[in-house]
């Protein structure tokens, strides 16, 4: 919305044109889904379930125009309230998702109590936590604990996975 | 309809014992939040939002507007003996009152502030119960059309007027209303992005998009950045007011009251820009303007007045039109969807007895709010003393857990980490996520209408545009898109600089700012907080 000076081609962070790609690529995914979709559906009314994701695909890629002549003329969007001056932490980045991505493939087969409390012991390492045992005691804690408030407390189904029956 | 009786009838289901605790629960998590820097409301909702599969709609949205009330609270605790606002709304709380707490009158800020808290949203809900009735009638008489164009309106006014660009607050907008689109097209039976995955059929659960847009995107966030922990507070006693401080404080409070009513009402609000106002407003009347940036009790009293009004505001759009017009509410809304309540202008008509119980609970939620946070400060004080880790893996185990919980189905959890990862990236790079959810909850509901519009009116598109409200709607709409435009030609007429009175009233996200400099005036870091010195926040306020 700022105006800018000059046309003069200065980008000042590249890497933000990460979202320009994800708002173009997410649109040719919707005109590719709608367009793929099979004719044959009764259709009510005037307007089919086509038009809608026609609108929200052009819209996408309206926006990525827009963004990426902003970023070319040197815009930038404002990361959300200041950053720190720690610069970026990707290894704690990257451990916290190799856990979740590690809880979702577990929690079938372990159960919430395990697969969970190896999560938060993982999030614990990954935030920079190296009290091993008080942090494996507080995992226990958390695991254990909240799988009872749930099932027992407020009826909410977790699995027990292989400490079926000891639970 | 006679509105008293409605009120005794919803404070007869609020004074249930079991409400009354859920009441408090939620006025005690949402104070805890509101302290903790980096744990928001509706963040913390939207965890919450599990529970909503377990709890009486009733017992569940009364503890969710205590956390919005008790936020508003404790907010004002961190940014006055930290100098870090726990909420974004409380940013200029900590000008004045981080410099009282230095000069050794803690304990009045955090009493002004609870007071004028309690005042503004007893005010506040008192202006709810005038307007819901009133609002409510109007609404009878709405169709399909009427209901489209309300609802247009709440995307492009989220969206085009609180960012500060306007190509990422609709870009967020259109990923919203895409995520709401997957799954079976209700009309037509067509799958719609459902790339052969069976469980999208049933579309992204609401629960599952706001826990990961919220809770997930906000912990990446706060991991790709994590360094130290954050500052110590400065220890507080009892807080009291003086006879000469109550004098001081009960004007700002009322004035503070009224600016934030309305910023909170109006989609386009929020609460960071009546608090700035207010502000400014009580260093422009005061008898002792020497005294602002040295600790007036004026800028502390206005200022949590306001924000408190304005989430009293913000509740009254949402109850009765149905506009979330911030972050909380939003969530807020998304827990009525859970509950298959149809949130909009029929909502008093069609459940009654719950907003009026939810009314009834504000006015509890208000009264238990100053009780515990008169006398209890300093132990609130004390929950900052947490190691910023725990808290982090804490939202990350329960995000996990609550999304699970919603289908006990582990695929749930990829898809709550890419949509997590997408709001990882929005907020890396500055795209608001507000418009999002409000695209996700409102969307399918939007595309309802304007199908069922065109199907009443066999596909002639002006029937849209057939009533004077529609008409009207549209007309602000287009002020609102065109604005830009509009106060450039303006400001061509006058033969000045181009300056939106929007883009000037929206300082305190300057005050958010990172300094350039770290000097040697001490430098607080928050937990996805701002940051800022003191004197800088101060000349900054001075300048605008």
């Amino acid at each position: 919305m700022s105006a800018v000076p000059t046309s003069r081609i200065r980008v000042t962070r590249p890497s933000e044109f990460v979202v320009v790609a994800l708002l173009a690529g997410f649109a040719a995914l919707i005109f590719w889904d709608t367009l793929t979709a099979s004719e044959d559906i009764m259709q009510r009314g005037p307007v089919g379930p086509q038009i809608v994701p026609f609108l929200v695909a052009s819209l996408l890629l309206l926006c990525a125009v827009f963004l990426a002549v902003d970023l070319i003329r040197g815009g930038q969007g404002e990361p959300e309230e200041g950053t720190a001056g720690e610069g970026s932490n990707w290894r704690t980045l990257g451990l916290i998702v190799v856990a979740i991505l590690l809880t979702a493939g577990v929690i079938d087969l372990l159960g919430w109590v395990l697969a969970g409390g190896l999560m938060f012991y993982l999030c614990l390492y990954a935030l920079g936590s190296r009290t091993y045992i008080r942090d494996l005691l507080i995992s226990a804690v958390m695991a254990v604990g909240s799988f009872y408030l749930f099932y027992s407390g407020l009826r909410i189904y977790l699995p027990a996975g292989i400490l079926e029956g000891i639970l | 309809m006679d509105v008293l009786p409605l009120l005794a009838d919803g404070f007869a289901t609020a004074f249930t014992p079991t409400n009354l605790l859920f009441a408090a629960i939620g006025v005690l998590l949402g104070t805890a939040v509101g302290v903790l820097p980096g744990l928001g409301t509706s963040l913390t909702v939207a965890l919450l939002l599990p529970l909503t599969f377990a709890l009486e709609p009733t017992s569940a949205l009364i503890m969710f507007a205590g956390i919005y009330y008790g936020g508003a609270y404790g907010g004002s605790t961190t940014s006055i003996l930290l100098n870090t606002p726990g909420e974004s709304s409380t940013v200029v709380t900590a000008v004045e009152g981080n410099r009282m707490a230095k000069n050794g009158r803690a304990s009045q800020a955090l009493a002004t502030a609870a007071i004028g808290s309690f005042i503004a949203g007893t005010i506040g809900s008192v202006l709810l119960v005038a307007l819901a009735t009133p609002i409510a009638d109007l609404a009878v008489g709405l169709g399909a059309p009427e209901y489209f164009a309300i609802m247009v309106l709440a995307f492009v006014a989220v969206t085009a007027v609180l960012g500060k660009s306007r190509a990422r607050g609709f870009a967020s907008l259109g990923l919203g209303l895409m995520i709401g689109m997957v799954g079976l097209d209700p009309q037509s039976g067509q799958q719609r992005l459902t790339f052969g995955i069976p469980q999208l059929i049933d579309g992204l659960d609401i629960v599952l998009v706001a826990v990961a847009v919220f809770a997930i995107g906000e912990a990446l966030w706060v991991a790709s950045r994590f360094g130290r922990d954050t500052a110590a507070p400065i220890p507080v006693g009892q807080p009291w007011l003086s006879k000469q401080d109550w004098s001081r404080s009960w004007k700002p409070w009322l004035r503070g009251t009224a600016l934030g009513f309305p910023f909170g009402a109006i989609p386009a609000g929020g609460a960071e820009i009546p608090t700035f106002l207010s502000y400014v407003t009580e260093r422009k009347l005061s008898k002792h303007p020497e005294e602002f940036g040295q600790g007036a009790i004026e800028g502390v009293a206005g200022p949590e007045a306001a924000n408190n009004s304005s989430a009293a505001g913000s509740i009254t759009s949402m109850l009765t039109l149905g506009l979330p017009t911030s972050a909380t509410t939003a969530v807020i809304l998304a827990a009525f969807t859970t509950y298959g309540i149809q949130p909009g202008p029929q909502l008093l008509q069609n459940e009654g007895n719950l907003v009026w119980a939810l009314i009834a609970s504000l006015f509890i939620a208000n009264t238990l709010l100053v009780i515990i946070n008169l006398p209890l400060a300093p132990i609130w004080a004390k929950l900052l003393l947490i190691p910023r880790k725990y808290l982090y893996a804490g939202i990350i185990f329960f995000a996990v857990l609550g999304t699970y919980s919603v289908n006990a189905q582990a695929i749930d959890l990829f898809f709550m980490l890419a949509i997590g990862a997408l709001g990882f990236v929005m907020r890396k790079y500055g795209v608001p996520i507000l418009p999002l959810i409000v695209g996700v909850i409102l969307g399918p509901r939007a595309e309802l209408h304007l199908r069922r519009s065109l199907q009443i009116s066999e596909g002639d598109v002006m029937f849209l545009v057939s009533s004077p409200l529609t008409v009207g709607i549209y007309v602000v709409l287009a002020v609102v898109i065109l604005w830009p435009l509009i106060s450039r030609m303006i400001a061509r007429i006058r033969g000045r600089v181009p300056r939106t009175p929007i883009a000037d009233a929206v300082i305190p996200d300057e005050l958010t700012d990172p300094p350039n400099h770290a000097g040697e005036e001490q430098v607080h870091v928050a937990a996805g907080g701002s940051r800022s010195t003191d004197s800088e926040v101060r000349d900054r306020t001075h300048r605008s």
